[in-house]
């Protein structure tokens, strides 16, 4: 196996082979990093492309298009609150923050970095483990997703903010946006009053770059600060040094694992970097600092959204049927050049899965130059008048989520919930948190009706499944912890002023 | 400081050399000879990397030889296909724009979804293009190993039996409730986003039959995981010989075909040139490759002849649709 | 205890929030109930939620109601804003309408006037009200921005925007 992966490895160092990978890294950035443009949108406008190209070097230019895409989402992310993908929009938080706090180029740096590393584990995972996980994706149905997101929710005291009761309502409020629209199971229309706008509900998307960006923006424009922060070049574009990078490696480790589970379930990349940064944050020896600029909480969601593309591509891989949209493209890309994806395509088409495993690693270790070739420039571009700067924002907000559907509704979507976001966040109510419900939302809902129907109807089924069950029951845990906690130091304070008085037992 | 009018004087001076941009040349004129001049939008109403997209690229691809212009493929998914629909109805209707169509994008979905507006005669039909056939899999490890011991096994146990397929308003879902009211049955039907996730459900041993098509599951078929044990189709099928739902004495004759519209309005001989170009990309070796590996048929219907099916297909289902309380 | 004026923001939310409750319950009535197999429905889930929400009402109301008596100390009320509140300067509301009208008019103008057309104008409302820039980076903006957002859009990306009247006549050859 190994040398097949070494052969895979060489076959990709040919010129016309780094050429597509960069090609592809180079286009799969730029389509992650403008919002509205979607990783699996990147890929698709390329698969034209690679129908006059051998069926490896498409393989090679798509590989580019997901790293990159992977990586580029952020950069709005943490540089002007505007997510470039959905999956990105869990670094804003610290990332923003950090870049408030003048260190652009160290959250950058990190989200490069960090992001690249989780990458390049889930690949090795994928690799070595491809068939085995093929089964275990196979493990991970509907009631296990649902498990999962009730997980997810317990993520939403994290986001909450001062009040536990008004994050819940925002996280709700996020569930209750999902409802508008077709109901997936019955597919009869939702909360759309006849319109047919609102068929397709409200794109996740468009909220997130309402609740995030535009909200922001409006804030901007409407409290003019007194004085303009001096921008020091030096110090905001510096990237981290190793001692920084090496700082952050738990929360690393922590992404890569929430990464690769989420994704061979199958659960999606919103998902699992939010999930990262909670857990992150529970694991964190400076959990305080998360929400006013600590890069672990861009470490983690970071790390988190790039290693569930690696595990994402195994039931593809592995059987044949893809459980991510890139996957599908991927696959998609195969069938367009007459090769049939399955069970088989590994044994029949080796050094064609091999050079793909090869353009994988290497485009992950490709990325950090070229990353941070893009990155310094991003930077660069940041740096205008706040007038010039929110203005811009905003521009580039709507004309994003245009470009989502080429619908002006959804353009219309953002600037509403912009509205509501300016609203909520002036009375207290965490937009992270409706995020988090809106991601959580759909597959909640559509996935517990699911698992009630395997099951005959009954609820048994959540508990009779061990990975469903232990996953609840850990949500269920994870909620209790703090009553848990102070009980447990309760009793532990009375045993040992019990000790003191009298130890009958221990004699 | 700025003083008030200044900052506003900054306005005049770009939007005024736009307008005069704009004043002084003229509107684009009306349609020409010669068409098609510039490349033709195919919206596909689903996302990239599944079956209609498939479809659609591998079309604009043979089509490549056979239209002075490429076909550009543009995925706007929703709403089950309908949101395209919807998109394409505010296009010029030059034949600039054209729409993927198919059975539950154009007549199931808007009936259920009481977005009837949104209907295929709400379109132009141009032509329908090929269709691929229904089947019903059971897994080889399963207690049942023929269509009679399912539906016998359901009328024995209704709500016992949990069939796997796309999302209701496609054409699995309907396979499924024309089989309920054929039979007599009561099945659980468990609509998942697609055929993906409802072959990987099925595969996991989480519902008890899967409804789909081959060209996304010959993998697995080749590899023994998955049997067909039924079509539902008017004649056997080349690619198994398995019994047709209607022979069995159950009217369920359902094909996944797929097909292509254009605004309505569409000047007819462009709509003449568009069917003429793309009857002539079957012929294509590239198409010819597609078929063979989806394991597709050929379906072609000039325009008036599909406009006559559809009218068709919607007078079968819309009684059923109504029927089912949908 | 710190007294807080009864009509309160958390009160006037609370209310808010039981209304949206109360309006989704009854927006999703006309939906048929679940079955054996499915029984939370189509209706289920957002009923399941919208009672929550009217929960979580009543809890911020009688919040806002005991703090207003003295009993409790009202629920926080911290914006959520990040960054410190104090370099940032009171709310201008003419700049806060005016930046919502605008965003309103540029999506509506979106299509029918073009892309370039309507993102410049945007661009320049957006930056008066600010209180303007200089000539040059004003100049450079309007016009370098949305050409290099249509550039990459369109051009580079493929992602088609919308043509309007103008560029009709500039990207496309008459047909």
């Amino acid at each position: 196996m190994l040398e097949q992966l070494l052969g895979g490895l060489l076959s990709t160092l040919s010129v016309g082979g780094l050429l597509a990978m960069l090609l592809g890294l180079a286009w799969g950035t730029i389509g992650g990093a403008l919002p509205g443009v979607s990783g699996p949108q990147a890929m698709a406008l390329l698969l034209p492309l690679t129908f006059g190209m051998d069926t490896g070097t498409s393989l090679m230019l798509l590989a580019g298009v997901w790293t990159g895409a992977n990586y580029g989402g952020s950069i709005p992310a943490i540089l002007i609150r505007t997510p470039g993908t959905a999956s990105s929009a869990a670094c804003i938080m610290d990332g923003n923050e950090l870049v408030r706090q003048g260190l652009a180029g160290k959250a950058l740096g990190v989200s490069l970095v960090c992001g690249c590393i989780g990458g390049f584990l889930s690949i090795v995972l994928l690799v070595a483990l491809v068939i085995p996980l093929g089964t275990a994706a196979l493990a991970f149905a509907s009631p296990e997703i649902f498990a999962m997101t009730i997980f997810g929710l317990t993520v939403i005291s994290t986001l909450s903010g001062p009040s536990v009761v008004k994050g819940i309502a925002s996280g709700i409020f996020g569930l209750l946006l999902t409802t508008v629209g077709l109901d997936q199971i019955s597919g009869l229309p939702r909360f759309t009053f006849g319109r047919t706008e609102l068929l397709s509900g409200f794109s996740l998307v468009a909220v997130m770059i309402g609740f995030f960006a535009v909200s922001e923006m409006l804030y901007q424009m409407a409290h003019p600060a007194a004085e303009r922060p001096a921008f020091d070049r030096k110090v905001n574009t510096a990237l981290p040094n190793l001692r920084e990078l090496a700082a952050v490696w738990r929360a690393t480790m922590i992404g890569s694992i929430v990464g690769i589970i989420v994704g061979i379930a199958g659960a999606g990349g919103p998902v699992s970097s939010f999930v990262a940064y909670a857990e992150a944050k529970r694991w964190s020896k400076r959990p305080e600092l998360f929400g006013k600029g600590s890069m672990e909480g861009v470490a983690a969601p970071e790390t988190a959204n790039n290693s569930d593309q690696g595990s994402a591509l195994v039931p593809a891989l592995a059987l044949g049927v893809p459980s991510s949209a890139s996957a599908a493209i991927i696959l998609a890309a195969l069938i367009l050049h007459g090769i049939q994806p399955g069970p088989f395509l590994m044994q029949r088409h080796s050094e064609l899965v091999f050079s793909f495993f090869g353009a994988l690693f290497l485009t992950n270790v490709l990325m950090i130059p070229v990353g941070i070739v893009i990155l310094r420039l991003c930077m660069e571009l940041v740096v205008v008048r706040p007038a010039l700067l929110a203005s811009g924002v905003l521009a580039l907000s709507f004309t994003g989520t245009y470009a989502l559907n080429l619908s002006v509704t959804d353009s219309a979507v953002a600037l509403v919930f912009g509205v509501i976001g300016y609203a909520m966040r002036s009375f207290g109510f965490s937009t992270a948190a409706a995020v988090l419900g809106m991601v959580l939302g759909f597959i909640m809902e559509g996935e517990f009706r699911r698992s009630m129907m395997m099951s005959y109807g009954s609820p048994d089924i959540f508990f009779t499944r061990p990975i469903a069950a232990g996953l609840l029951v850990l949500a269920l845990l994870v909620v209790s912890r703090p009553m848990l906690a102070r009980t447990w130091s309760g009793l532990a304070s009375r045993r040992a002023s019990r000790g003191t008085i009298a130890d009958p037992e221990t004699g | 400081m700025r003083c008030h009018g200044h900052r506003w004087a900054y306005l005049v001076g770009p939007l005024l050399a736009l307008s005069f941009l704009a004043g002084c040349q003229m509107l684009p004129g009306a349609s020409k000879e010669a068409y098609p001049t510039r490349p033709v939008t195919l919206v596909v109403g689903f996302a990239p990397g599944g079956g209609a997209d498939v479809f659609a690229r591998a079309l604009a691809e043979a089509a490549k030889t056979t239209l002075p212009q490429p076909i550009v493929v543009e995925n706007r998914a929703g709403a089950g296909g309908t949101t395209s629909t919807a998109y394409v109805l505010e296009r010029p209707a030059d034949g600039y724009t054209i729409l993927f169509g198919h059975a539950g994008s154009t007549i199931l979905t808007p009936l259920i979804s009481k977005s009837a507006n949104l209907k295929w005669d709400a379109v132009e039909p141009v032509t329908r293009i090929h269709g691929e056939e229904e089947f019903l899999f059971l897994r080889p490890d399963s207690q049942w190993k023929t269509i009679d011991e399912v539906v016998k096994f359901a009328k024995e146990n209704p709500g016992k039996f949990r069939v796997g397929g796309s999302a209701v308003g496609g054409v699995d879902s309907f396979v499924i409730l024309a089989l309920k009211k054929a039979a007599g049955i009561d099945v659980t039907y468990v609509p998942f986003d697609g055929g993906g996730p409802a072959a990987l459900s099925f595969l996991g041993g989480n519902v008890d039959m899967l409804v789909g098509n081959v060209s996304e599951n010959m993998a697995n078929i080749e590899a023994k995981k998955m049997m067909p044990i039924a079509v539902a189709s008017e004649k056997r099928s080349s690619i198994a010989d398995v019994p047709t739902l209607k022979e069995k004495g159950w009217d369920v004759v359902l094909v996944q075909w797929r097909g292509i519209f254009a605004p309505k309005g569409t000047p007819p001989e462009r709509v003449r040139t568009l069917s003429e170009g793309l009857q002539k990309a079957l012929n294509t070796d590239s198409w010819k490759g597609f078929r063979t590996q989806s394991q597709s048929v050929d379906l072609f219907l000039g325009p008036a002849d599909f406009r006559t099916f559809l009218a068709a297909e919607e007078g079968r289902f819309g009684p059923m649709i109504q029927e089912l309380g949908l | 205890m710190n007294r807080r004026p009864l009509v309160s923001p958390d009160l006037v939310v609370g209310l808010a929030l039981i209304a949206v409750g109360v309006g989704v319950v009854s927006a999703i009535s006309g939906l048929p109930a679940g079955t054996v197999s499915d029984p939370l429905g189509p209706r289920g889930f957002p009923t399941l939620l919208a009672f929550v929400v009217i929960l979580l009402g009543l809890v911020l109301v009688a919040l806002a109601v005991l703090s207003a008596i003295g009993l409790v100390p009202g629920a926080a009320l911290k914006p959520d804003w990040q960054g410190d509140a104090d370099s940032q300067g009171a709310l201008s509301v003419g700049r806060l309408i005016g930046g919502i009208v605008a965003s309103a008019a540029y999506v509506v103008l979106l299509q029918p006037a073009g892309y370039l057309i309507s993102t410049a104008a945007y661009l320049a409302v957006l930056v008066a009200l600010q209180g303007g820039v200089p000539r040059l980076p004003f100049i450079a903006t309007v016009f370098g921005f949305p050409l290099s957002l249509f550039i990459l859009f369109a051009l580079v990306l493929g992602v088609p925007m919308p043509a309007g009247f103008v560029e009709g006549l500039i990207f496309r050859e008459a047909p």
